[in-house]
């Protein structure tokens, strides 16, 4: 049959599905630990672990410029895959080989960080790791 | 076979799909509300305790919603909810890439992979249309 259902069954069926997941979740909420953090993916990096490393590692922004001017980890210098070629060159002269570089951006996850991460592999400097938490984290904890 | 039957069989294709989707990416959440909050906080539009109470409610109202689509009760009221839920997270999306924001899309867990928010915003818009047509067609009594 073709045709809108009457609201009053739409907001009926709606309400029941509204409290049924919040009932769900509230379970889950008492059952999972809310502090328990998200697990690192593979090549991240905590950022406890990183501030520990030495030589001390070469921090890489891989957010916007506009960000990047705004705020960043001190010492940090700004890469992303927008403008990577204008941005590469001081990279590499900023990075000693042997020495870690690590991604930084929004998120752990996002796909900036990860494809600036990829591209420097390519160059086999150094290990190059993503910031678990991305700026974020940084921010937190700082 | 009558054009009835084929347009009633698409429905169905479409609506078990939509369904299955649905819970797929609310079980992926549901399992890690931590990397969800993530990807939440990293859109910069709720309050940090707002940002708690989605990365749990709102896996298990997809779940719950995918479910009625699936087994064909609450339809009405699943298919409106999953509705709104689409626009807020294009409404989101189109946020977090007009201010330039390099975040993880978060839609299918942390990571998703979606590379782009121009992808990502298809990807909704197509699920809202079929959300759309199975709303015009379903049967509003179940």
């Amino acid at each position: 049959m073709a045709g809108l259902p009457p609201l009053r069954t739409v907001l009926r069926q709606a309400g029941a599905l509204l409290v049924a997941a919040a009932l769900a979740a509230g379970v889950a909420a008492l059952v999972i630990p809310k502090d328990r953090p998200a697990p690192p993916d593979e090549g991240e990096i905590a950022l406890s672990t990183a501030l520990q490393r030495r030589p001390s590692p070469l921090w890489i922004d891989a957010r916007s410029d506009a960000e990047y001017r705004a705020e960043h980890v001190p010492g940090a210098l700004p890469l992303n895959a927008e403008n990577w070629e204008s941005l590469v060159p001081k990279v590499l002269e900023a990075w000693e080989p042997g020495r870690a570089a690590i991604v930084y951006c929004n998120s752990a996850g996002a796909q900036g960080s990860r494809e600036v991460a990829e591209r420097l592999r390519d160059f086999k400097l150094g290990a190059v790791f993503i910031l678990h938490g991305g700026w974020k984290a940084w921010k937190s904890k700082r | 076979m009558e054009k009835q039957t084929l347009i009633r069989r698409g429905q169905a294709v479409l609506r078990i799909a939509a369904g299955g989707l649905f819970i797929y990416a609310g079980v992926l959440k549901a399992f890690e509300p931590m990397a969800f909050l993530r990807s939440i906080e990293n859109y910069q539009i709720l309050p940090h305790a707002a940002a708690v109470m989605a990365s749990f409610y709102l896996p298990y109202l997809e779940i719950f919603c995918g479910t009625g689509l699936v087994f064909k009760r609450l339809q009405a009221g699943a298919l409106a909810l999953l509705g709104g839920m689409m626009l807020a997270f294009m409404t989101a999306l189109l946020a977090a890439w007009i201010r330039g924001l390099d975040s993880d899309c978060g839609c299918f867990g942390a990571g998703d992979g979606t590379g782009h928010y121009g992808m990502a915003l298809a990807r909704d818009f197509a699920i809202l249309a079929a959300l759309c047509v199975l709303a015009w067609r379903s049967d509003s009594e179940r």
